[in-house]
C-alpha cells in the first residue's frame, strides 16, 4: 500500500510526539520544581515590603496604590480605544510606579544607612570616652537619635531587653547595612563588648562609609538616568496622544501593524530601562535573619 | 614503487606496543612504583585523566574543561541530578522544541498545501533550547558560587568578634552565623559530607588529618568560591601559627572588604560610561513612534 508522503510525515511526527509525552512521564520528578514559584513569590512581597518600609507605609497601602494606578492605566488606555494600549496602559501603572518611587525610596534608605554610619562612630566613641558598657551605650545612642533613624531606634527606648530591641531594630530598618550593625552589636555583648570597639573602628565604620559613599555615586548616576528615561517616556506619550488625534495616523495604529509597532516600541522602552536598572546595580550584602543571630547568641550563653 | 604498507604497519604496532609498555609501568623503577602505591593508599596522591594534566597545561582548554564541565555546575548549582540525568533532560526538552516546531509546520502543510518554514527551523529552536538550558544552569552556578563568596565575606567581621578570646573555634562560629543567613546556602554546603570531618573510628587518609583548613580549602576547590581559601589562610594562622584570632580575622575581614569595595568602586565607574548606550538607545522608540505610520504610508504608495 503506498503511503501518501504528507501522511508518512504526519505519522512520523506523531511518533515522535508520543515519544516525547513518554519521555516526560519518565522524567518527570515533581519535587523538581516545587517550592520555586512560592519562593519567587516571597522574594516579590519582600520585595515589595522593603519598599514600602522605606517609603513609610505599609505593605497594605503600598499594594493598594499600585492596583489604583494600574486601574488608572487601564482607563487612561481606554481613552484611545485600542486594546493594546488599554493592555500597555494597564501594565505601565503596574511597573511605572515602584520604579518612579524607587528613587525616594533609595534617597531615604541612603540618609537612613549614613546615619547607622554615625551611630556606630558614636556608640564605640561612647563605649571609649565615656567608659559605658555597650548596652548603656545602644541605649544612650537611641535616645536622642539622628531623625532618619527615631522610628528605627524607638524599640532601644523602651524597658525590653536590649538584644530583643536589636533584633526589632534590624526588622525597622529593612537595610543590610543596619543588619551588620546589629549583629555586630549582639555577637559582641555576648562574648566581649571590647570586641565591638575595636571591630567597629577597625571595619565597620570604613566599611560602612565606603558602602555608603558607593551607593550615592550610584544613586546619583541612576537618578540622572533615570529623570531623562522619565522625559523621553513623556515625551512619547504625548506624541502618542497627539498623533492618535490625526485621523491617518488613528488608523495605522488601530490596525494590527500599528499596535505591532506600538507593542515593539513599549517593549524597547521597557526593555531599555530594566538594562539601565541593571548596569547600575547596588553592592549586594548578605541578608541576615538578626532574631535568630539573637536566638544563637542566648543558646551559647546558656 | 615498493608496497610501504606491511612497514608502515609494523612501525605504528612497534610504537604502539613500545607505548603500551610505558602506559604499564613496565619502564617506571619499582622504588616509583612502590612510593606511588603507597601514596595512593594514603590518599596522598590523586590519578588525574589524561584530558585533566593536558588541560592544565592549557589555559584555554582548561577554561573549556570547565565551562563544558556539567557535572561541576550540576553540583555548584545544588540540582540533585546527575550529568547524564540534566544531558537526557536537555536532550528531551530540545527534541520536545523540534517536534512542536515541526507540527505547526505539518498543520501548515495540511491546511495550505505548503510548508510555512523550512524544517531546518525546527533544528534551531532545539539547538536554542539547550543553549538555554546551559546558560540557565550556568548562570544558577555562578549565581550560588557568588552568594557563597558573599555569605563567607559578610561573615567575617563578625567571625572576628565571635572569636575574639578564643572560646569558640572559628569553624564553630561559621556554622552558627551560617545558620542565620537568609538564603540558607553557606548552611547547605557546610552540612554536606565533604565539609564534615570523618567520623571517628574512619579508615585514616590524608583528608582525615586535614583539619578545618584543609576542609576549606577542599570546599574552595570543589565550589571554586576563593573566599575558603582566604578563610582556611585565617584558620591556619590562628591553629597553627598561634595568631590572635582577634587580629588575623579582623584584618582578613577589612581585606576582603577593601577588595570588594574597590571592585565596586570600578563597577560604579564603569557604570558611568555604560549607562549612556541604553539612554542613547532611547531614541529608537521615539523614532519608530513617529517613522512607523510614514513609512507604512509610503510602501503603500509604493505598492500602488
Amino acid at each position: 500500500m503506498n503511503v501518501p508522503p504528507l501522511v508518512f510525515y504526519a505519522e512520523i511526527l506523531v511518533l515522535l510526539a508520543l515519544g516525547a509525552l513518554v519521555a516526560a512521564t519518565l522524567l518527570y520528578d515533581p519535587s523538581y520544581r516545587r517550592g520555586q514559584g512560592g519562593a519567587q513569590l516571597r522574594r516579590f512581597v519582600a520585595m515589595q515590603r522593603d519598599l514600602a518600609a522605606t517609603l513609610g507605609m505599609s505593605l497594605r497601602t503600598w499594594l493598594v496604590i499600585r492596583i489604583a494606578i494600574t486601574v488608572v492605566g487601564l482607563a487612561l488606555g481606554a481613552l484611545t480605544s485600542v486594546w493594546t494600549v488599554i493592555i500597555l496602559g494597564g501594565l505601565l501603572g503596574w511597573v511605572a510606579v515602584p520604579w518612579l518611587l524607587e528613587g525616594r525610596a533609595a534617597k531615604r534608605r541612603l540618609s537612613m544607612e549614613r546615619a547607622v554610619t554615625a551611630l556606630v562612630r558614636e556608640i564605640a566613641s561612647l563605649m571609649q570616652q565615656s567608659n559605658l558598657t555597650l548596652d548603656r551605650a545602644l541605649r544612650e545612642a537611641a535616645r536622642n537619635p539622628a531623625p532618619e533613624l527615631a522610628s528605627v531606634l524607638a524599640p532601644l527606648r523602651s524597658d525590653r531587653a536590649v538584644p530583643e530591641c536589636l533584633a526589632e531594630v534590624s526588622t525597622r530598618a529593612r537595610s543590610s547595612l543596619a543588619d551588620v550593625f546589629c549583629i555586630g552589636a549582639l555577637v559582641a555583648r555576648t562574648h566581649d563588648p571590647a570586641a565591638f570597639v575595636q571591630v567597629s573602628e577597625q571595619v565597620l565604620t570604613p566599611v560602612l562609609n565606603v558602602a555608603v559613599e558607593i551607593q550615592e555615586e550610584n544613586h546619583a548616576t541612576l537618578a540622572q538616568q533615570r529623570t531623562a528615561s522619565m522625559a523621553i517616556g513623556v515625551v512619547m506619550a504625548v506624541l502618542f496622544f497627539a498623533l492618535m488625534r490625526v485621523s491617518t495616523m488613528r488608523h495605522f495604529y488601530a490596525g494590527v501593524a500599528g499596535q505591532l509597532v506600538l507593542l515593539v516600541v513599549i517593549v524597547i522602552y521597557l526593555g531599555l530601562v530594566w538594562v539601565i536598572g541593571q548596569v547600575a546595580r547596588p553592592v549586594r550584602w548578605t541578608e541576615w535573619d538578626v532574631d535568630a543571630v539573637r536566638r544563637e547568641m542566648e543558646v551559647l550563653l546558656a | 614503487m615498493p608496497n610501504l604498507a606491511p612497514v608502515i604497519v609494523a612501525l605504528v604496532v612497534g610504537i604502539a606496543w613500545v607505548l603500551g609498555l610505558w602506559y604499564l609501568g613496565a619502564y617506571t623503577p619499582p622504588a616509583v612504583h612502590a612510593w606511588r602505591r603507597l601514596a595512593r593508599m594514603r590518599g596522598l596522591s590523586v590519578n588525574r585523566s589524561m584530558g585533566d594534566r593536558i588541560s592544565r597545561r592549557l589555559p584555554l582548554l582548561q577554561r573549556l574543561q570547565a565551562e563544558t564541565d556539567i557535572g561541576r555546575m550540576l553540583f555548584v548549582a545544588a540540582y540533585r541530578e546527575t550529568a547524564s540525568a540534566w544531558l537526557l533532560r536537555t536532550a528531551f526538552m530540545a527534541g520536545l522544541a523540534i517536534v512542536a516546531v515541526l507540527l505547526f509546520d505539518q498543520v501548515g502543510l495540511i491546511t495550505k498545501g505548503s510548508l510555512s518554514y523550512p524544517p531546518v527551523l525546527a533544528l534551531l529552536v532545539g539547538a536554542l533550547v539547550a543553549l538555554y538550558a546551559y546558560v540557565r544552569l550556568r548562570n544558577r552556578a555562578l549565581r550560588r558560587q557568588r552568594i557563597l563568596n558573599r555569605a563567607l565575606s559578610d561573615t567575617l567581621v563578625h567571625l572576628a568578634a565571635m572569636t575574639f578570646h578564643q572560646r569558640l573555634p572559628a569553624s564553630e562560629a561559621l556554622l552558627i552565623f551560617s545558620r542565620c543567613q537568609r538564603d540558607g546556602e553557606l548552611t547547605r554546603v557546610l552540612s554536606r559530607p565533604e565539609a564534615r570531618p570523618p567520623q571517628a573510628g574512619a579508615r585514616p587518609t590524608a583528608v582525615s588529618e586535614e583539619g578545618t583548613p584543609g576542609i576549606y580549602d577542599r570546599l574552595a576547590d570543589l565550589y571554586d568560591v576563593p573566599m575558603f581559601h582566604s578563610l582556611a589562610g585565617g584558620v591556619r594562622r590562628v591553629s597553627e601559627r598561634g595568631l590572635s584570632s582577634r587580629d588575623v580575622y579582623t584584618q582578613l575581614a577589612r581585606g576582603v572588604y577593601g577588595d570588594l569595595l574597590g571592585e565596586a568602586r570600578v563597577q560604579s565607574a564603569q557604570t558611568k560610561t555604560l549607562i549612556v548606550i541604553p539612554m542613547g538607545l532611547m531614541i529608537l522608540p521615539l523614532l519608530l513612534l513617529i517613522g512607523a505610520p510614514l513609512v507604512a504610508s509610503m510602501a503603500s504608495l509604493f505598492t500602488r
